[in-house]
């Protein structure tokens, strides 16, 4: 098993090992860990060993290799794959396999990268711990009593059991930085409109943004780099130039000297388990050993946050899941008497209340209900209002800062069925990595020690908007001193 | 019932289907296709994770119908999310625009028998269409080849106070979008499309009354007879001491009446906002005006300027400029035969009738502009006879060939020479005795007779006057 | 807070059927969460724009070009399909 996509490039150029061998190995690792995991919902073996193949045959030939050429991915099944069954999660999903792929997945192909199966995830990316699948919970691999995570829960888990290197995640409010801390990988999130949403299924368009979950700081950059870029498919994608990040970690020397790095009072303020306090300070100190100046910043409304969060993610998904109505792919209910028929209505109501679980199901209603006549202004709009003026916070914030380091969650994985029946409880756990969806802005977690329980903890860094470069320099300074990608599960 | 109590209020949704290639935010086809469900992509059927980026030729078209209805083009638009749910909407919500279209605050003129009116136009706003529910016995069928074709809605305001008004509102509207060449106006096959908005209020009242909305209206003549209709309905239910329900009702225009749709429980919550998967419309400088230099002149400018220009009544020029091929072709014809007066004859004449019998468009018509001005030259030159003239352009209408041709290859040139008319006026005296005895008896009407008798010997060529003048010669004396 | 009338509003606009049972879990839940939204309302929005996303572009515009799609694997994955149609069931009024 690999821990970086450069380790591997360098064994298949040595012909150490051929790309076959190297997807044979993690294939054999899936069918070991899974049937614990639960991660893989659809297996895309035999496609990965042909193009396995195809990998060995370049290198063969002397070809040069893309920079994601061979690297074993897991997708999370947010992403639509042509030819591959893509469920998000869910029932109303369960059986759907798209006639077209992402942007994103065409420029995995295009990098040469190899996926091994789609993940598991919380349905339609609603959730913050793995258990609203429809196909069952994911489990953390540190302890599988606790959850991985999510929404791109098994995406984290598969990359932190080595059963795949890299993984494909979605984040609209911390769906891939609080996973990675909680199984210990990195885990990034680059700013709205870096990456194409084409072909991922929404949850919230104005929030969500795929990125990679990997175990090393480069290889998530090198997969942003892969997939960044203007593309006409989606009116929200940016035409900003995208950095040779790989080249910028190669050449980065270690040195913060005349960086300026902040924390957030408010955060600094907030009650968070103590083991998570002490690894934002170790990491708060790496930053500053290197040569970062450490500033207090504040973002006064960042406690409104969550709410603000909520009421727009719920009013788009609301939105965006209208279309789930059984007519055109996906799920439908069974009309019991054809013959007598039922009324429109009923037929949609059917359909919708027995292909979504209950966690989609109350946040379309709470949508419906923040953006139904009599409430818009004092809840969708409301909310809007107070999104710019946070982010309006963060903007006058980065004058004084390059960078802010933060907790991403309050606490370490918590226990599988600990939460479910509080969602108030697990909203508000969404506190630390919320506003930087909000503000489009750049997030990255990088996993620094194990807590005593044996459980990872990280911290985040968070850039303004596209300054992806600074997030690269600190995070590879943490990863650097903590190296804990030679840390590996037992599962 | 009676009309004179009541004040009338109409207002005219018009959803216009623009020409563009491909749909509004999609690049499949938006043209018409016969078989069901060829246009498709995963963007028209709402899939997962498709997204809309939308056409800036629908963007164009738009703001060309909005400056030809003098709006205001509004400098950022935005495109916003109406939900609701039916079959033949594939994403539980149509994209349309709400609180920020694109085009408002217009006006157009124009004339309702000889009376000036000016109607206002409050917004003309981008959307997509749905597609097509068929419903048959036991399920319904759905084509999604028109969902996302590209619409622009025009809401006049509620300025209208006789059905005629709502007509010729709609008719105006219509030459306009033909003009500019962004829709075709086609009621029947729906890409114009008018749903009427009437109300009636005791004679003088200020407040509006309920609001009854008319669907289904495919031809100018029924918007007015769907009004005539709802407004008689309307004015009864009231003088019966009932209430008027605001609802949806389609025109059925076998039985010539409104019927309600099905009563709504509820009143529709559509949920409007901002679709955050399209950016804003916002026009650079300059933008609109590029556009504005490149509209055509438009019907009711041109009108005046047929009146002032080729001094031809007010009614001629309208009939005229109602189509822009049609006015394009009588320019043509007026530039060839230099005489605009007979230009316009002709074609309100002669050429609009086979037109119509026909049913043809001016672009199938195999008589060019050129070719009926060089008739109408031969006509105000004596070579032919009006007569003749009409028997020419027959020949024209079926052929394509040219007047000259025509007349030269028939034989058709007047015989204006007097000792050639002079010899048939003879001959045909000399082989009817016996009309010439009844005549000089006293029958006069028989002098047509004898003229006939000429006209059908020189099989119609031979100058009218000559034989008048030669046959009064040889039986009055 | 939310009444039960409000409840069952926001169902039927989505289109979701509410046992109950459902409806009690959801009164208590949606409640909650809603008391915790409130304290937006003491912020001071006036004339503070909405934003809708957090991106500030505009304009991004596609030509008129057509992309044309092969129909028929699209229409695979239907439900149901007759006569080259999407087929739903006889839908009556009521």
């Amino acid at each position: 098993m690999y821990s970086s996509i450069q380790n591997l490039h360098d064994d298949l150029k040595a012909k150490k090992v051929s790309s076959k061998e190297v997807i044979q190995n993690y294939i054999t690792k899936i069918e070991e860990s899974d049937s614990k995991l639960n991660c893989f919902i659809t297996k895309t073996f035999d496609q990965a060993l042909k193009q396995a193949e195809v990998v060995d045959q370049k290198i063969s030939k002397g070809e040069e290799l893309g920079l994601l050429e061979g690297a074993p991915f897991s997708i999370k099944d947010m992403f639509c794959t042509k030819g591959v069954r893509t469920t998000a999660g869910s029932r109303m999903l369960e059986n759907f396999i798209p006639p077209y792929s992402s942007t994103v997945n065409k420029r995995l192909d295009a990098a040469g990268a190899i996926m091994l199966g789609k993940v598991n995830q919380d349905e339609f990316a609603m959730g913050s711990s793995n258990e609203t699948s429809y196909f069952g919970p994911s489990f953390n691999p540190w302890d599988v009593s606790k959850v991985p995570g999510g929404s791109s829960g098994a995406s984290a888990a598969s990359v932190a059991a080595r059963m795949s290197l890299c993984s494909m995640g979605t984040d609209t409010g911390g769906s891939i930085r609080q996973p990675a801390h909680f199984c210990g990988t990195v885990g990034f999130k680059p700013t709205y409109g870096r990456v194409s949403r084409y072909g991922v299924v929404a949850f919230a368009s104005s929030l969500d943004q795929a990125g990679p979950l990997s175990l090393r700081v480069e290889d998530a950059f090198r997969v942003v780099q892969s997939i960044s870029g203007k593309d006409m498919m989606d009116n929200t994608s940016s035409d900003k130039a995208v950095p040779d990040w790989v080249s910028e970690a190669k050449s980065f020397n270690g040195s913060l000297k005349g960086k300026r790095v902040g924390f957030i009072k408010e955060y600094a303020e907030t009650d968070v388990d103590p083991e998570i306090k002490e690894a934002f300070e170790k990491s708060l100190k790496v930053l500053k050993d290197a040569g970062a100046e450490v500033k207090e910043v504040s973002i006064p409304l960042i406690k409104h946050g969550v709410s603000v969060y909520y009421l727009v993610a719920t009013s788009e998904a609301a939105s965006n899941l209208s279309r789930y109505d059984g007519v055109r792919y996906g799920f439908r209910a069974e009309v019991e008497d054809a013959a007598k028929g039922m009324s429109l209505d009923d037929f949609y109501a059917k359909t919708r209340s027995q292909g979504f679980g209950e966690e989609v199901k109350r946040r379309i209603l709470l949508g419906n209900f923040a953006l139904s006549s009599g409430y818009y202004d004092a809840y969708y709009n409301k909310s809007c209002q107070v999104r710019r003026m946070i982010k309006s916070e963060y903007e006058t914030a980065f004058k004084d800062v390059d960078f802010i380091l933060s907790p991403v969650s309050a606490t370490q994985a918590f226990g599988v069925n600990e939460r479910v029946q509080d969602p108030l409880k697990m909203f508000l756990n969404d506190f630390f990595t919320v506003s930087v969806n909000l503000a489009g802005l750049p997030g990255i977690t990088v996993p620094v020690m194990k807590a005593s329980n044996g459980l990872p903890c990280g911290v985040q860094l968070i850039a303004n908007q596209y300054d992806e470069s600074h997030l690269l320099q600190g995070a590879l300074t943490l990863e650097n001193e903590f190296k804990f990608y030679e840390e590996v599960p037992s599962v | 019932m009676s009309n004179s109590n009541w004040d009338v209020v109409i207002g005219l949704e018009i959803h216009a289907q623009l020409q563009t290639k491909t749909k509004v935010f999609a690049g499949d086809k938006s043209e018409f296709s016969s078989l069901p469900n060829q246009n498709l992509s995963p963007i028209t059927l709402g899939m997962p994770g498709a997204l809309p980026v939308v056409n800036k030729t629908a963007i164009d078209y738009s703001i060309k119908i909005g400056l030809a209805l003098g709006c205001d083009i509004r400098e950022k638009s935005v495109y916003a999310r109406k939900h609701y749910f039916y079959p033949d909407l594939p994403k539980g919500y149509q994209i349309s625009q709400f609180d920020k279209p694109l085009c408002e605050n217009g006006t157009i003129e124009f004339s309702v028998e000889g009376e000036k009116k000016k109607v206002f136009i409050e917004r003309a706003h981008m959307e997509e269409d749905a597609g097509k529910s068929m419903h048959k016995g036991g399920y319904s069928l759905i084509d999604y080849n028109r969902a996302g074709v590209p619409l622009l809605e025009i809401v006049s305001g509620p300025d209208m106070t006789t059905p005629k008004e709502a007509a010729e509102y709609a008719r105006t509207i219509r030459t306009i979008l033909r003009y500019l060449d962004v829709c075709d106006g086609n009621l029947e096959e729906g890409s114009m499309r008018c749903d009427c908005n009437v109300s009636i209020k005791p004679k003088g009242q200020k407040e509006l009354g309920t609001k009854v909305e008319i669907k289904n209206v495919n031809s100018f003549r029924f918007v007015e007879k769907s009004l005539e209709y709802e407004i008689n309905r309307q004015i009864a239910l009231k003088e019966a001491g009932e209430e008027i329900f605001q609802e949806t009702r389609l025109y059925d225009q076998a039985k010539n009446k409104t019927v309600g749709m099905r009563s709504k429980e509820e009143a529709q919550d559509y949920r409007y906002f901002p679709d955050p998967d399209l950016l804003p419309v916002v026009l650079p400088d300059g933008y609109v005006e590029k556009i504005k230099e490149s509209l055509p002149e438009l019907p009711l400018a041109r009108g005046k300027r047929f009146q002032d220009e080729y001094e031809i009544p007010e009614y001629d020029a309208s009939v005229l400029t109602q189509e822009k091929e049609m006015a394009d072709y009588f320019e043509n014809t007026v530039k060839a035969s230099g005489n605009p007066k007979a230009s316009s004859n002709w074609i309100m004449g002669e050429f609009l009738k086979i037109l119509n019998e026909e049913k043809k468009e001016i672009s199938e018509v195999k008589v060019s502009p050129k070719n009926l001005g060089s008739l109408i030259k031969m006509i105000d030159s004596k070579k032919i006879s009006g007569k003749m003239g009409k028997a020419v352009f027959a020949e024209m209408w079926k052929s394509g060939e040219e007047a000259e041709k025509i007349v030269s290859e028939k034989g058709m040139s007047q015989i204006t020479d007097p000792d050639q008319v002079l010899a048939i006026v003879k001959k045909v005296v000399d082989s009817s005795p016996g009309q010439v005895e009844q005549y000089k008896g006293g029958k006069n009407k028989l002098f047509g007779f004898f003229v006939g008798q000429v006209m059908k010997e020189s099989k119609g060529q031979a100058n009218p006057e000559l034989v008048n003048k030669f046959l009064k010669e040889l039986l009055d004396t | 807070m939310i009444k039960e009338e409000e409840l069952e509003k926001a169902a039927h606009l989505s289109r979701i059927l509410l046992s109950s049972k459902d409806k009690e879990m959801h009164l208590d839940q949606v409640s909650k969460i809603l008391a915790h939204f409130k304290e937006l309302q003491k912020i001071d929005t006036s004339g503070v724009e909405p934003m809708v996303t957090p991106t500030e572009m505009e304009n991004v515009w596609r030509p008129d070009d057509v992309d044309a799609q092969e129909t028929q694997e699209l229409m695979d994955v239907a439900p149901d399909v007759a006569e080259g149609q999407y087929k739903v069931p006889q839908v009556v009024s009521g």
